[in-house]
């Protein structure tokens, strides 16, 4: 299988950057075409925009090693030189796991992940991922079970998994964060108690860790999954 | 879309080579019968069915893509 863009720019390299930056590849992996090198018209009157085409090949093989048929792409520092080859068989799995998944949807994406202590974070990011976040986040929660799963299966310790998709639940962890204070400002001023929306156990943990040392109010959950929610209280005292 | 059925299933089961998933197209839905060892069935189920409904999700979002329906069946 391989994946072919096409783009114009202003320039050649403008065109064959956001191409590249479109297929999450980088330039040795990619075959570039140029279609037209733009410019200038004969007379000088109209610029013409440069037009590439870039493709990516992609192995259709599923089975190999893990090491060699995920795509790693660095950032260049956190990710740097070595480090982005999973060292621990569990991260190994877990990655490995969802190129072959994100593959098998049909989803180009860079795949990169560190390991620390007992926890892999996984980071997917590219074009079309709104497919594999879903409404609220589920197929991301999804995703994120299995792979847990997956990496747990032949570990002897218990392994989380941490995945994030185009950055959605750093962007809904600050929106929690964000939505935690705001519940806790108007618990102060009118000394009633707020109850919030229901909430996943994941996002239920963000608002009370966001909480948890604030000098005037308290939280705790309450009701029946899926229908359990973070109340903030005041604080007795 | 049988092919990431097989792809999820064969992550979870001890016996992956025993993972078969039979398709039946009916217009607009495609109905995936999933066939794993004996042993395997509680793998792909779960507790209260949460393994099953991550794969269902997954499927789905497949699905979605190709502008299908889904139906999962766990066959044992």
């Amino acid at each position: 299988m391989s994946v072919t863009v096409e783009k114009t720019g202003k320039t050649m390299e403008e065109a064959i950057h956001e191409a590249l930056l479109e297929l999450g590849a980088s330039p040795e992996e990619a075959v570039i075409e140029v279609l037209d090198e733009g410019g200038t018209s004969l007379l000088g009157l109209k610029h013409r925009p440069a037009k590439v085409r870039v493709t990516l090949e992609e192995e259709s093989d599923l089975e190999p090693e893990a090491e060699e048929e995920v795509p790693y792409y660095g950032d260049g520092e956190d990710y740097a030189g070595e480090a982005e080859v999973p060292e621990a068989p569990e991260e190994a799995e877990a990655t490995a796991f969802i190129a072959r998944v994100l593959k098998s949807i049909g989803i180009p994406a860079r795949i990169s992940s560190t390991f620390e202590e007992d926890t892999v974070f996984i980071d997917v990011d590219g074009r079309d991922c709104g497919a594999i976040i879903g409404r609220h986040g589920e197929t991301l929660e999804a995703l994120q079970y299995l792979t847990t799963l997956v990496a747990n299966k032949q570990s002897e310790k218990h392994i989380r998994v941490t995945l994030d998709i185009a950055g959605y639940r750093r962007r809904r962890e600050a929106t929690l964060v964000d939505m935690a204070e705001r519940a806790a400002e108007r618990v102060v001023r009118s000394g009633k108690s707020h109850e919030m929306d229901p909430m996943s156990p994941a996002e239920r943990r963000i608002i009370h860790t966001a909480l948890q040392d604030h000098p005037d109010v308290t939280t705790f959950s309450e009701g029946v999954e899926p229908e359990r929610r973070v109340v903030v209280a005041p604080k007795d005292t | 879309m049988k092919e990431l059925l097989l792809i999820l299933a064969r992550a979870l089961v001890s016996k992956p080579d025993a993972v078969l998933v039979n398709q039946v197209d009916r217009g607009h839905t495609v109905v995936l019968e999933l066939h794993v060892a004996p042993d395997d069935v509680g793998k792909v189920i779960g507790k209260q069915g949460r393994r099953a409904q991550a794969i269902r999700s997954v499927m789905k979002a497949k699905a979605a893509r190709d502008g299908r329906k889904v139906i999962v069946d766990i066959m044992s």
